[in-house]
């Protein structure tokens, strides 16, 4: 009898270790909603193959890069295509899942033949998508991710319309020193790639600039309860507090902040683009600054016109920078299509590599020699239950 | 005529080609002290079991005051009033003595928790009326002076004693005692003929299955005698010691057969 | 010393969250010898529908009732269709079928809610005391006071009912306790239910806090286990403290050692209880238990 409870016991430590590996990895996704109109072969027509998560819990983001690329891609075919040709998008649900982004994209390339890859939600996905697109020199777009080391490999054919982490950060640093009363800053960061990446780029470029980062505290990703992180941060009474990580955490950090009595500023990254930390985290979320790619603002016509257009096909205004770097990531293949006059894979590149300042809905960009764009990013206040744009640069 | 409390009909039980209970018919008396004899192997514990909604029979019926119970679960017959206890001890060795007693006692109570919570005077009254109740049984066993030990630290004729205390807790109306002499000292033996005749004087039926032939000679008002699944005899003690049948099963009857 | 206060606060908060959902794992551990890994999942129930109850216009208080009574309800649901069915097989197969019940629920909860969080407004939101420096939000005391009201109420209801003393004798011996006139199959209906519902209400009180979103449950789940296995498998009292114990030396590893560790810290006080005291810290001797 008593054996037998230890052994209950000894399972039971098994299937906690087992229950914690499971947590840490995306929980499963549902079906796969990727449309799947194979190639028919036909060499009337440019393939651009779109990967990204489309069910499971990003599928929210994914849906509107699918939706910012059928927009591309419907207007582009309107006007009669380039070079003569109709644009034909290939669409495939990845479910954020590292092998799975792999495989569609491996289906991609060596069986529908794509002219142009674009992808991913994540970093991680993205970084071994690029490795296989690479191979063939096909010209690859990475409109969200932002991992630093995505334009770092060396490859040719991989073009990032959107600021990476580390520009992120600097300019943030460079804002909140130039324009900001706050000098001494805590940070409380994901602990994972992404947030500690952050962190470390934030921190180093504060105290170059003459801040202080007085502690960086870390809590795991799907974590709940932060009263211990903010009791250590509180004690060190600084003049502001930087997330590292996304609004899902990031919305409860400020409530029990909030909770704990803290009035103190916020900061943030484009994890907390959007209308999400609104709904959230509620008044807690007021007054927050960060940085943000794309906000659906008025008075810019450029702007203006891609989320009427939106709106039109779609019903919803679009939220943060997804479907905007999307459909500036097609425009801006289009574009280098038209410039190289044929498909040729290398002759695109090279066209692509001498864009200069084209006039996406994001804004400027011009290539780097490794694929980063040189943008910029904004700044957004949340005020009265409201993103404002506080900074946009030129 | 008395009246019959438990009345099983033609009952079996098969394991497998087996069959350990053939058609076998049993009435159980009101205030009668029945003896169940037979060979090792003869189905005297499967037979107690399925009185007891231990084991379903695979044909036949039970019926108590009239209703049909074949189908009924152990803690349903509890209910019902058939008590028991085991050749091999069946108790919660983990408690004490009296905690053991008290399980068997809430039957019959009727307790929420907002008794408890507001210690209502039901509640006291209650606890005290089963209290009483098992320290009487205990007393009646001999074994007062043991409430408050564990299960645990008894001796096997200690534990056999708060077995028939707990199945008399559930108030039964017959108890079935599976050997419950066995492994007991002549003196024990005699203590224990008495103790079932006062069991017997409070008005419970008693079903004894027993190896001890001197003992259930002397207790039973009548005896079955079971071989090989089948039932081969049905009569008081004198008869039983006369027959044919019986003689031959308990003489190495087996090889001839 | 206001920061050594505040994590103090913090940790037994935490830990009377942690006893309510413990209370539940050990209960059913204990009656049915099932190590239930969809525990957790009954929180994300009680959560959603407290969600779903006070969007409808339904007061807070009452939609944490209606949390406990739909856990409840689906708890009943999940036992005829998951255990019962394998009452007569062994524990590792239940163990299974409750994680197949976890990922159930969750991919459900997933497809009908979606992923996202939601969140849950209670009339205590956003309101804190304020005991000289020392802050707590309104919302964590009334965490506290339940629990410490649902798990004093669930002790008395094992010590001094009935029901408690048919639970104590079927988690001791389900096949003796039959003998005993104790109805163990429908007490194992009952305490799962009771042990689920229990932790729907944990999740309906902790869905302002904590927003409510499917997998909500998993880490909830794995903090249980650790609670039950400190404090002794099956062991009421020891689920209740083990509770404390965890949430203060969560609490005070996060303030004192490291936040990035404070997981690591908690799961390394496991492991050395098992090795020096597989059978819990709080088991005396073998068997104490309910």
């Amino acid at each position: 009898m008593n054996k037998w409870r230890l052994k209950t016991v000894g399972m039971c430590g098994t299937a906690i270790l087992v229950l914690s590996l499971l947590n840490a990895c995306a929980p499963p996704k549902g079906a796969d909603q990727a449309s799947s109109s194979k190639s028919s072969g036909s060499k009337e027509e440019i393939k651009i193959g779109f990967v990204s998560q489309l069910s499971g819990g990003g599928a929210l983001y994914g849906k509107q890069m699918e939706n910012g690329a059928k927009l591309a891609v419907d207007e582009i075919n309107k006007k009669g295509g380039i070079l003569g040709k109709k644009i034909k998008l290939i669409i495939q649900d990845d479910q954020a899942n590292p092998s799975e982004s792999v495989k569609v994209t491996q289906r991609l390339v060596t069986e529908d033949r794509i002219n142009a890859w674009i992808g991913t939600l994540k970093s991680s996905d993205t970084l071994t998508d690029i490795g296989i697109t690479s191979k063939q020199d096909i010209p690859s777009f990475v409109p969200v991710a932002v991992a630093n080391s995505i334009t770092e490999s060396d490859y040719t054919n991989v073009y990032r319309n959107v600021a990476n982490n580390s520009m992120q950060a600097k300019m943030f640093v460079d804002y909140i020193l130039k324009k900001q009363p706050h000098k001494k800053l805590a940070i409380i960061a994901e602990n994972t790639d992404y947030g500690r990446g952050l962190s470390e780029d934030f921190k180093s470029f504060f105290e170059k600039g003459g801040g202080e980062i007085v502690n960086v505290e870390y809590y795991n990703v799907g974590q709940k309860e932060f009263n211990d992180q903010l009791t250590k941060i509180k004690g060190e009474k600084p003049d502001g507090i930087v997330i590292s990580g996304l609004v899902a955490e990031g919305a409860l950090v400020l409530k029990q902040a909030q909770d704990l009595g803290m009035k103190t500023q916020w900061y943030s990254f484009g994890g907390f683009s959007g209308a999400a930390p609104i709904k959230l985290a509620g008044k807690a979320a007021d007054g927050m600054i960060h940085t943000e790619y794309f906000t659906p603002i008025k008075g810019d016509k450029k702007i203006e016109t891609f989320v009427n257009a939106y709106k039109t096909k779609f019903g919803d205004k679009p939220d943060a920078y997804y479907s905007a770097a999307t459909y500036d990531a097609v425009n801006l293949y289009a574009e280098g299509v038209k410039k190289a006059k044929t498909l040729d894979n290398k002759k695109v590149n090279d066209a692509l590599h001498s864009i200069s300042n084209y006039q996406g809905v994001m804004g400027s960009i011009s290539f780097q020699e490794d694929g980063q764009a040189t943008t910029k990013v904004w700044m957004a206040q949340i005020k009265d239950g409201a993103q404002t744009v506080i900074f946009r640069p030129e | 005529m008395s009246k019959i409390l438990v009345k099983a009909e033609q009952v079996s039980v098969k394991f497998g080609g087996l069959w350990a209970v053939k058609k076998v018919d049993v009435d159980v008396k009101a205030g009668e002290i029945l003896g169940i004899i037979g060979p090792n192997g003869a189905g005297k514990s499967t037979l107690l079991n399925v009185l007891t909604g231990l084991q379903r029979p695979s044909a036949g019926q039970i019926q108590i005051d009239n209703g049909y119970v074949s189908k009924k679960d152990a803690w349903q017959m509890v209910k019902m009033g058939i008590g028991r206890s085991f050749q091999t001890i069946r108790l919660l060795n983990e408690l004490t003595v009296i905690e053991n007693l008290l399980i068997g006692g809430h039957l019959y109570t009727k307790r929420g928790l907002l008794d408890v919570l507001g210690r209502t005077v039901r509640w006291r009254k209650t606890e005290q009326q089963i209290t009483n109740k098992a320290m009487e049984l205990l007393q009646l066993l001999g074994i007062g002076h043991k409430a408050q030990e564990e299960i645990s630290a008894l001796s096997l004729e200690e534990r056999r004693r708060v077995e028939i205390a707990r199945a008399l807790m559930t108030r039964p109306k017959v108890l079935l005692l599976d050997e419950p002499g066995a492994g007991f000292s002549p003196q024990e033996s005699d203590q224990l003929c008495e103790l079932i005749l006062s069991i017997r004087n409070r008005g419970i039926s008693v079903v004894l299955v027993e190896h001890n032939m001197k003992v259930i000679m002397s207790l039973a008002d009548r005896i079955i005698v079971l071989d090989h699944g089948q039932k081969i005899a049905d009569g008081t003690p004198k008869e039983i010691s006369e027959d044919e049948l019986v003689i031959r099963a308990y003489l190495g009857g087996e090889d001839h057969a | 010393m206001v920061e050594f206060a505040q994590t103090l606060v913090n940790g037994l908060v935490l830990g009377a969250l942690y006893s309510l959902v413990a209370l539940g794992l050990t209960l059913i551990y204990g009656v049915m010898g099932l190590a239930n890994f969809a525990q957790g999942e009954f929180a994300m129930i009680g959560g959603f529908s407290a969600f779903f109850l006070v969007q409808e216009g339904v007061s807070y208080p009452l939609a944490v009732v209606i949390g406990f009574a739909v856990a409840g309800i689906i708890g009943l649901l999940v036992h005829l269709l998951a255990f019962y069915p394998l009452r007569q097989s062994n524990h590792i197969n239940m163990m299974l079928s409750s994680l197949g019940v976890s990922l159930f629920l969750v991919n459900l909860a997933q497809y009908l809610f979606s992923p996202n969080p939601q969140v849950v407004k209670s009339p205590l939101s956003g309101e804190s005391f304020n005991l000289g420096g020392i802050f707590i939000s309104q919302q964590r005391v009334l965490i506290v006071v339940i629990s410490f009201i649902l798990c004093l109420a669930t002790f008395l209801l094992l010590k001094h009912t009935k029901f408690g003393r048919s639970v104590q004798a079927a988690s001791l011996d389900p096949d003796t306790a039959t003998l005993y006139g104790v109805p163990t199959k429908r007490i194992s209906f009952m305490t799962f239910i009771l042990g689920v519902a229990l932790t729907g209400i944990a999740g309906a009180l902790l869905a302002p806090v904590y927003n409510v979103y499917p997998t909500m449950g998993i880490s909830l789940t794995l903090k249980a286990f650790v609670v039950v296995v400190l404090g002794g498998m099956g062991n009421v009292s020891g689920a209740i403290a083990g509770g404390v114990i965890v949430g203060l030396i969560e609490s005070f590893a996060g303030g004192y050692i490291s936040t990035g560790f404070q997981d690591a810290i908690v799961f390394t006080v496991l492991f050395v209880v098992l090795i020096l005291k597989p059978q819990g810290i709080l088991t005396k001797v073998q068997g104490e238990k309910v």
